[in-house]
């Protein structure tokens, strides 16, 4: 008995050991990394793709972190993309993301050294910061020799990216001007359209409008108070620029013919905008929580209709307002909806509503964890191409679920997708699980050069097909503007940072008491105690960087 | 007694006194990913920019306000809830009151902005209750408003952590020699004599200890309670030194303010805990050192 269990013993660990053996190289092959290389290596003449990308004998591996978000969701929803990637290219791309904020996260990979071989989603400062830590790679020698398309497409503003000593480190994300707009107010389509649709310009002519659509449904179907404005904090980040821009500001700075920037709160313009303000308070009709809301808690009043109007990024109210009653509301109908509005205070020559940089405000670099730099240049040499850009944007085509087909050389949209956006049905969570814009380094976001029509972003291509689009373009087009020269970062470890940041912490926190002061004259005792703690802070300081750094890119970037 | 102790003294001397060499940064400007050495030699000029920073008279009237009076209500209601428990008879009640007092120490400071949030917001239930009963007309942002932060904070942190403080002095007052409360009976003191004549003077020492390390722990006036039930319109008055650090120094990168801001505190810190200790050694007869 005893000796049969010993020979059962024996053979049971044996079997384990065999099993264990053979299971170390399951994974590596269901991985594709190696068994790819070694079936590339056999090749012996040079494949090509049919987006005539010639495949490398040996995967590319590109690594990139790009920020904060949920590692969980973006390893799900890059999935896909990644194994067409894969097996398509032979290149595998993986998006890095940690649940941490992205400044604390840099700092720490600096500190520490572990960090990937690709850094993308820095602004221009913090590219620079890993520069001049002889971090970031240095990769003009590479587009050089193969970065053709890189330079084809970056155009006139493949020469404002190096640094002064003419070394190329960063390239750029989402360059391209897209004259499409991204901010405006908005108005609660049905009840405005059951008014009559009275016309309105200016932002008071619009409060008014809103003070009696919220006179008309002064409580929700749970009975809970109606406001006619809400806002999502930090507001003076996340509202007042667009403000602003309504009093002819460009991105909260008053900007003269010559380059001189003046912040909004050292302007006429900045009191009319907080007086407006002060007003919806003092008439009870703005959120009492509108500097603390986050966007869920604002989300989850504004889509229980207790908010008439919006002031702040179109996608908000679809994605907060008819976007939920879609789901929730079996008896939606189409108009029930915000639409997208223009103000221009009165006075005002033009509103300036929807800042672009079409020099790219968010950077991706090399570092020099990178062992092969060069490949990643090729990589990026073709994905900033415009099928590439497709490729990253729209995500792997020719699936089961996709949006596109590529089939012998040509493109076409995949018509129910195309349909779906037309007609507003489209289900944003596909966007996700197709990849679309997880894996991308430096694609552009604007019109592409093969049609002069496609873009990034793909719900952005039917804009004058889909009926609301449409109604959105045609009434914001004339409130976008080239806002390259006034996108400026103050360089990391500079002292004015911290300066930036105590006024930024400052003016969230004053300006919310100013515009909830209980009368005018309050209001503007309270402004200017504002404005002079501000200026004490060093805000003038500011403004003279930022007005050098633009006067020097009008005279250099012509 | 020596070699039990090595392994102890090695642990603190490697994990609590070696890595404090970093604290030389606080006097250089510190890039993070440049070796430390390397780094500019800039004196006090982080210190400067603090003093001179427009929050931080602010910053350290928030510290101050909300430590004081974290040691006024926090330090107190602890001895008295003991002195409470202790004069409970029912052995079963008196343990269901002590498990119920300490359970709030358990809950994270997410749930207990969260409970804050539903009860204190602005359409919270004590809002609710008060419009109700017409006793305002328009809800009080008692989370908005920065005059009732160091309230609100102050009675959640007692609330939270009275219960589970109080195990120390139960277990102080559980020490008192027997006799002494026969001694007392006899001589005729009543529940309150008792506490005051007997049980008080015994517990002295460990109210004394536990109140000269609170003095050492007054600039930790806390962090996550005031980056969680803080806002924007409360920052003037919940933003205290370690927030303040936190910020202005990881946040932005600049490891040396930070540093030089948490010295700074250690500093201060440790100064407190030496004067309270000569003090008490004076009046009381009583101290640590």
């Amino acid at each position: 008995m005893k000796k049969s269990l010993m020979l059962l013993v024996t053979v049971v660990f044996s079997f384990t050991a065999l099993a264990g053996c053979g299971g170390g190289s399951k994974p590596e092959q269901e991985a594709g990394g190696d068994k790819t290389q070694s079936d590339s290596s056999q090749i012996s003449e040079k494949k090509v793709n049919e987006f005539g990308w010639e495949m490398p004998d040996k995967t590319i591996e590109i690594n990139f972190y790009s920020g904060q978000d949920n590692p969980d969701k973006v390893n799900k929803y890059q999935a896909e993309l990644q194994k067409y990637i894969l097996e398509k290219f032979n290149v595998k791309l993986h998006n890095i993301v940690y649940d941490v904020d992205q400044k604390e996260k840099l700092n720490l990979m600096l500190a520490s050294g572990d960090y990937p071989e690709v850094i993308t989603g820095l602004n221009e400062s913090q590219a620079q910061q890993w520069v001049n830590q002889g971090k970031a790679v240095e990769i003009g020698q590479y587009v050089d020799q193969s970065g053709a398309n890189i330079k084809s497409q970056l155009e006139t503003w493949y020469k404002s990216y190096p640094s002064q000593d003419g070394k190329l480190y960063m390239l750029p994300k989402y360059w391209g001007l897209l004259p499409i707009p991204d901010n405006s107010a908005h108005i609660r389509n049905d009840w405005y359209v059951a008014m009559g649709s009275p016309s309105f310009e200016t932002p008071e002519q619009y409060y008014d409008i809103l003070k009696q659509m919220q006179a008309a449904h002064p409580k929700n179907a749970k009975g809970e108070k109606t406001y006619a404005l809400s806002g999502i904090a930090p507001v003076t980040t996340n509202m007042v620029p667009t403000l602003a821009g309504m009093w002819g500001l460009q991105n909260g700075y008053k900007v003269s013919p010559e380059g001189d920037m003046t912040h909004w709160v050292n302007t006429e313009e900045g009191l009319e905008l907080t007086k407006f303000m002060n007003q919806i308070y003092r008439d009870g009709l703005l959120d009492p929580d509108t500097f603390v809301n986050k966007f869920d808690e604002w989300k989850a009043k504004f889509s229980s209709e207790r908010i008439m109007g919006h002031i702040g990024p179109w996608w908000q109210s679809w994605n907060a307002g008819h976007e939920v009653w879609q789901k929730t509301n079996k008896d939606w109908k189409e108009d029930q909806r915000y639409v997208q509005v223009a103000l221009k205070a009165a006075g005002v020559e033009k509103s300036y509503l929807s800042p672009k940089n079409a020099r790219g405000g968010t950077f991706t670099i090399i570092t020099d964890k990178a062992k092969h730099p060069e490949d990643i240049v090729k990589w990026m040499n073709f994905s900033i191409t415009d099928m590439g850009t497709r490729l990253m944007g729209w995500g792997a085509p020719n699936q089961p679920d996709s949006v596109w087909k590529f089939e012998n050389g040509k493109w076409s949209w995949v018509e129910e997708a195309k349909q779906a956006i037309i007609n507003a049905t489209w289900n944003y969570d596909k966007s996700d699980t197709l990849g679309q814009t997880y894996l991308m380094l430096v694609e552009g976001q604007g019109t592409m050069k093969d049609d002069g029509k496609s873009t990034l972003w793909f719900d952005q291509n039917f804009n004058n097909e889909a009926k609301w689009k449409k109604v959105m373009n045609d009434n914001l087009k004339d409130t976008i503007y080239d806002n390259s020269l006034g996108s400026i970062t103050i360089p990391a470890n500079d002292p004015l940072l911290i300066t930036q940041q105590q006024i930024d912490d400052q003016l969230e926190t004053l300006w919310a008491k100013t515009v909830m002061s209980k009368t005018e004259d309050e209001m503007t005792n309270n402004f200017n105690v504002l404005k002079d703690k501000l200026n004490r802070a060093g805000l003038h300081d500011i403004e003279k960087y930022r007005s050098d750094v633009y006067k020097d890119r009008m005279k250099n970037w012509k | 007694m020596w070699l039990i102790s090595i392994p102890m003294i090695l642990w603190v001397l490697v994990f609590c006194y070696i890595p404090m060499y970093g604290i030389i940064i606080a006097f250089m400007n510190y890039i993070p990913g440049k070796p430390m050495f390397s780094s500019d030699w800039v004196g006090f000029l982080h210190f400067k920019t603090f003093f001179h920073s427009p929050d931080f008279w602010h910053v350290i009237r928030n510290t101050l306000a909300i430590s004081g009076l974290g040691i006024v209500f926090g330090f107190t209601a602890p001895i008295i809830l003991a002195l409470l428990l202790n004069e409970l008879r029912g052995r079963i009640f008196k343990r269901f009151v002590q498990t119920v007092s300490y359970l709030p120490h358990f809950i994270s400071w997410v749930v207990v902005a969260s409970i804050l949030f539903a009860t204190l917001g602005n359409e919270g239930f004590m809002n609710d209750i008060l419009l109700r009963l017409g006793f305002i007309d328009k809800p009080i942002s008692f989370l908005g408003e920065g005059k009732y932060f160091w309230g609100v904070l102050t009675t959640t942190n007692v609330w939270k952590d009275v219960g589970w403080a109080t195990i120390i002095y139960l277990s102080a007052i559980a020490g008192v020699d027997s006799e002494l409360y026969d001694a007392g009976k006899v001589d005729g003191l009543g529940r309150f004599g008792m506490v005051w004549h007997i049980i008080l003077p015994s517990i002295r020492p460990t109210i004394v200890l536990l109140f000269i390390l609170g003095i050492g722990g007054i600039l930790n006036a806390g962090f996550e309670q005031q980056l969680l039930i803080g806002n924007s319109q409360t920052r003037e008055y919940y933003e205290v030194i370690d927030t303040y650090a936190y910020k202005y120094g990881i946040q932005l990168g600049n490891y040396s303010y930070g540093a030089a801001i948490g010295f700074l505190k250690g500093i201060i810190s440790l100064l407190l805990v030496l004067a309270a200790n000569r003090i008490s050694k004076k009046a009381l007869d009583t101290s640590i050192l």
